[in-house]
């Protein structure tokens, strides 16, 4: 094995995970300011409200990271549409909304029906 | 959608694809079996590899195990085989050496979730066995086993509909599943978009049909026990 190379390349490596905790830090913000709104909506008693959050669930859970990065970032070049665009935060999102719709399910957050009628309001 | 012709080489990619997942979740529950087995009941040095083994995994991103091992395994092999007084080269396909990584890895998840199914069988069920006078291997395949499965069946299905998804990484060493027939497709009608979706819409497809089945097996392993849908 050589050292002298693993050596060498450590700088480079660094500046790497330096990305990849950027990477981390948005797309888990990005992810979670998507999912509340997201996760209310899916736990909704109109059907018409929850079926874009229970289509964009199915979607994103059900498909692998790397087609949904590539459809994003190649895919996309076929519109001319930027392709800056994070592809990250989508599946973060759809599983933080997956995780908040099971908190929400089970603490009643965002349903007033769960919380006693009307004398608790969504937000408190 | 027009597929410009490139249906059946799609085709061919997904039938690749689950034959990866199949061939790599087999591996998975065996090594998962051996796990849960030497962190339960094995003596210290084994317990402490079994902790090692899974911690590691769970450090490490599936994408750097397949590349160490489609890269690195085959070097480590050659030299050993060349040290036996092996002459010529070994090679590691890149199905092969996905199937290593991937069940390196879901091995590792596994074993935690049989961890676990083990932990919620009754200890008097074993010693009542015991009693009977029944061997160890016929109290594991007749009395732990039939149990555990129900245990740990949910949690091995996600398992399962996540090891689907990840096969899509293996591509990226040259096994010809969906993920890289639909990349080849792409590099020659330059149509990224119609033809990754074709592959999103693919996937979907096949976790569809993994869910599906995973239904129908939870509904035989619970048969005759009462649970919250009746």
């Amino acid at each position: 094995m050589n050292w002298q190379v693993m050596i060498d390349s450590l700088p480079a490596l660094l500046q790497g995970a330096r990305v990849t905790l950027e990477l981390v830090v948005l797309s888990g913000v990005l992810g979670i300011m998507i999912a509340v709104p997201t996760a209310m909506a899916r736990v909704s008693a109109h059907w018409w409200v929850r079926a874009l959050p229970v289509a964009h669930i199915y979607f994103f859970r059900g498909t692998p990271l790397l087609v949904q990065i590539y459809l994003v970032y190649y895919g996309l070049g076929q519109f001319e549409v930027g392709e800056g665009f994070s592809a990250l935060a989508l599946p973060a999102r759809a599983l933080l909304v997956r995780d908040h719709r099971i908190y929400s399910q089970y603490f009643g957050l965002y349903r007033r029906d769960s919380a006693g009628g009307d004398s608790i309001g969504p937000t408190g | 959608m027009d597929l410009q012709g490139f249906g059946a080489q799609l085709a061919s990619g997904t039938w690749v694809t689950v034959q990866l997942a199949l061939a790599s979740m087999a591996c998975a529950v065996v090594l998962g079996l051996l796990g849960a087995a030497a962190k339960t009941a094995g003596p210290a040095p084994l317990r402490w590899l079994g902790t090692a083994y899974t911690g590691m995994v769970r450090g490490l991103p599936e994408l750097l195990v397949i590349l160490l091992v489609y890269f690195g395994l085959a070097v480590v092999i050659n030299r050993v085989a060349s040290a036996l007084g092996f002459e010529g080269h070994i090679d590691l396909s890149p199905f092969v050496a996905g199937v290593i990584a991937l069940s390196f890895n879901y091995g590792a998840y596994m074993t935690e979730v049989f961890r676990g199914a083990l932990g919620t069988i009754p200890p008097g069920h074993r010693e009542a066995a015991q009693a009977l006078g029944l061997g160890r291997w016929r109290i594991f395949r007749r009395i732990v086993t039939p149990q555990m499965w129900r245990i740990a069946l949910p949690a091995s299905g996600n398992i399962f509909l996540s090891l689907l998804k990840d096969t899509a990484l293996v591509s990226v060493v040259g096994a010809q599943d969906l993920m890289r027939e639909t990349a080849i497709a792409v590099g020659y009608s330059k149509q990224p978009f119609t033809f990754y979706l074709a592959a999103a819409i693919i996937y979907l497809g096949l976790t569809a049909l993994a869910t599906l089945c995973i239904h129908l097996l939870e509904r035989r392993t619970t048969h005759g026990i009462r649970t919250l849908e009746g």
